[in-house]
């Protein structure tokens, strides 16, 4: 403990904040789970910035002549049905796949808090109703429901995300709800309502940035499980549309290819790579920021 | 509590959490703009009134939705669960003829989980932060993080196309002639006939989606074992067991493992729960004909009631998982009481 450390709810000096930030970076760096995930997060986040630039062929570029070429200097990931360079696809992907999972996380986790946090707080027949509505969200199977829901709104990315975020929000909710509970009874919460701050004002600036870090950890998982989940989308015809390069719809391209492997393999590293990466780094953030959650050994 | 009284009590629940999955589901096919008639008729029929119509007549879509939700519902209490509307069969003989290739790899690969799980998990424990451990816990990240198509794509390219060690996908040898069907688990059914050829092939055939579909149950199996018996062996009683000189292993499978059995029956029973729902991929990758790639087919044609009929099977599995689950931390720990 040390002197710069505030009760929650209390207002910080600039000072204080900067003092705080300056040791959260530290131990940020001395997590090696967390290095490691944010490493590799970043690489890819390199990627998608840079695509246009680093990939050496046009992502769309068709070559009929040269389809199906094996990895080579000329081209390191080998060449798909059209002639088009996977290298340069690869790389393009992290343009389609890193957006989409981070609007998915987007939409999910504000429904979701939002739901959850209103259900914690208020309690009674609002909080039956909106977790009821959350059990039965999760009884479904998730990857089903999310095939129905984009297979009825059309396939598309954007459509894919939609359903994926209308599948994924119920963990958000129950995850909040329960530290909003937890946090209601505290003491700086009665404090508030004692002083007559509204219950909004309570909710929204007394309770939730108290419940936030734990959501961090879920996000930095969840960018992970929606990479996945919209690649299978993809992969089942249902996500992104050609000619995009995303990869699930590349591996999609590659299925009875067997003696082509590099169709499927790249794609599917890169997709890997992608989401263990963001585990890493949620696993990272775990320890960092939930010492009761932290994992043994 | 008694357990019939706990069974009733669950039940209570349940039940209306099953009529609000359907109402839900029911509210999505309802609210969606897309038109299930244009997945099955030709585009041309489509342009006849009359033939529409028809069709709506014939599958109650003229209905308004209230109306056409208390039928269903009211259908579903009398144990029919509809008709699809791309097969033309009832959705009950649908799933009867696809549920059991997808429970007997679910099953196949619940095996695979626990054979490789528990052992990883309890090794990575007891050489903790030795070379075993850190292989255990690659092992897991790896079987979260790999998506389980391309799993499967690869596995297929390397056994059976490149080493040519597994067969192609599909369940059986397609030249041989099946056993009549009794549980219509072609393993059991086979060995019911006294097919031996039958069971060799179709156990070849279930080997590699087996192996690819535990993957993911396996990681979190070790996961579970690892961290739970990390933490029973920091237990005073384990050092009282080891004090009066019990050898390691009857410290480790006696008194250790029993007492770290509860996360692991939990980790394994949701982990079968996820495995009937998670065999969508595996299913559609090795072309397995059970209720997961059924299901994606019928939802890429907005065919409602197989989708529901095959939801409220995987919910009403999942609940009696639970429900076993719970039950069995009573009967593995006496301490707990049912509540």
């Amino acid at each position: 403990m040390s002197l710069a450390t505030t009760l929650p709810g209390q207002a910080q000096t600039f000072d204080e904040r900067w003092l705080a930030l300056q040791r959260a970076a530290s131990r940020f760096l001395r997590n090696r789970s967390a290095t490691i995930g944010a490493s590799i997060v970043l690489f890819w986040l390199v990627v998608a910035l840079l695509a246009p630039v680093i990939a050496p062929y046009s992502p769309t570029a068709q070559r009929i002549t040269n389809r199906l070429k094996p990895p080579s200097a000329q081209h390191l990931f080998g060449t798909d049905e059209l002639g088009r360079d996977i290298f340069s696809r690869v790389l393009h992907g992290a343009r389609v796949s890193l957006p989409v999972a981070l609007a998915v996380v987007v939409m999910t986790s504000s429904v979701g808090i939002l739901l959850g946090a209103v259900a914690g707080y208020l309690g009674g027949f609002v909080d039956e109703v909106i977790m009821r509505i959350a059990d039965a969200v999760l009884a479904f199977p998730s990857l089903i429901l999310a095939i129905a829901i984009t297979a009825a709104l059309g396939p598309g990315l954007i459509n894919a995300a939609i359903a994926v975020a209308l599948v994924l929000w119920p963990e958000y909710a129950r995850l909040i709800r329960s530290r909003v509970i937890a946090l209601r009874e505290m003491e700086f919460v009665t404090a508030a309502t004692a002083l007559g701050v509204s219950r909004r004002r309570t909710l929204f600036k007394h309770i939730l940035p108290n419940a936030l870090p734990i959501m961090l950890v879920k996000v930095s998982l969840d960018m992970g499980n929606a990479i996945l989940l919209a690649a299978s989308l993809s992969f089942v015809g249902l996500g992104a549309v050609p000619p995009t390069p995303e990869w699930g719809a590349m591996i999609a391209a590659g299925r009875h290819k067997f003696f082509e492997w590099w169709l499927a393999a790249f794609p599917g590293l890169a997709i890997f790579t992608a989401v263990v990466g963001f585990n890493f780094l949620g696993d990272g953030l775990r320890d960092l920021l939930d010492p009761r959650m932290r994992r043994r050994g | 509590m008694s357990v019939l009284s706990y069974f009733l009590r669950r039940l209570i629940v349940t039940v209306p959490l099953l009529f609000l999955v359907t109402l839900l589901g029911f509210t999505i096919t309802y609210l969606i703009p897309a038109d299930p008639l244009a997945m099955v008729i030709s585009e041309r029929a489509m342009a006849n009134p009359q033939i529409v119509q028809a069709y709506r007549e014939r599958w109650g879509l003229d209905k308004p939705p209230h109306e056409r939700y208390l039928t269903y519902v009211s259908n579903l209490l009398r144990g029919d669960l509809g008709e699809s509307i791309v097969t033309q069969q009832s959705v009950a003989a649908d799933i009867a003829r696809y549920f059991p290739a997808t429970v007997e790899l679910a099953i196949a690969a619940t095996l695979v989980a626990v054979t490789f799980g528990v052992p990883l998990g309890i090794l990575a424990a007891v050489y903790r932060e030795r070379l075993i451990d850190h292989l255990a816990r690659l092992i897991s990240l790896i079987g979260v993080c790999v998506p389980v198509f391309w799993l499967g794509l690869l596995a297929l390219a390397l056994f059976y196309y490149r080493l040519q060690w597994m067969p192609g996908p599909g369940r059986v040898n397609a030249r041989l002639e099946l056993p009549p069907t009794v549980t219509g688990l072609l393993t059991v059914d086979s060995v019911l006939a006294g097919r031996m050829d039958v069971l060799g092939s179709a156990l070849h055939h279930l080997t590699l989606p087996a192996l690819v579909l535990g993957a993911y149950s396996m990681s979190l199996i070790t996961r579970i074992v690892r961290s739970a018996m990390i933490e029973v062996l920091q237990q005073d009683y384990i050092r009282v067991a080891r004090a009066k000189g019990l050898i390691e292993r009857v410290v480790i499978l006696r008194h250790a493992l029993r007492n770290a059995a509860l996360p692991a029956i939990t980790a394994i029973g949701l982990s079968f729960g996820n495995l009937m729902a998670g065999a969508v991929m595996t299913e559609t990758v090795f072309a397995w004909p059970g209720i997961g790639r059924y299901a994606v087919e019928s939802a890429a044609k907005l065919d409602f009631a197989p989708i529901m009929g095959v939801t409220l099977l995987v919910a009403v599995i999942y609940i009696a998982i639970n429900f076993l689950v719970d039950l069995s931390y009573a009967v593995l720990d006496p301490r707990i009481r049912l509540s």
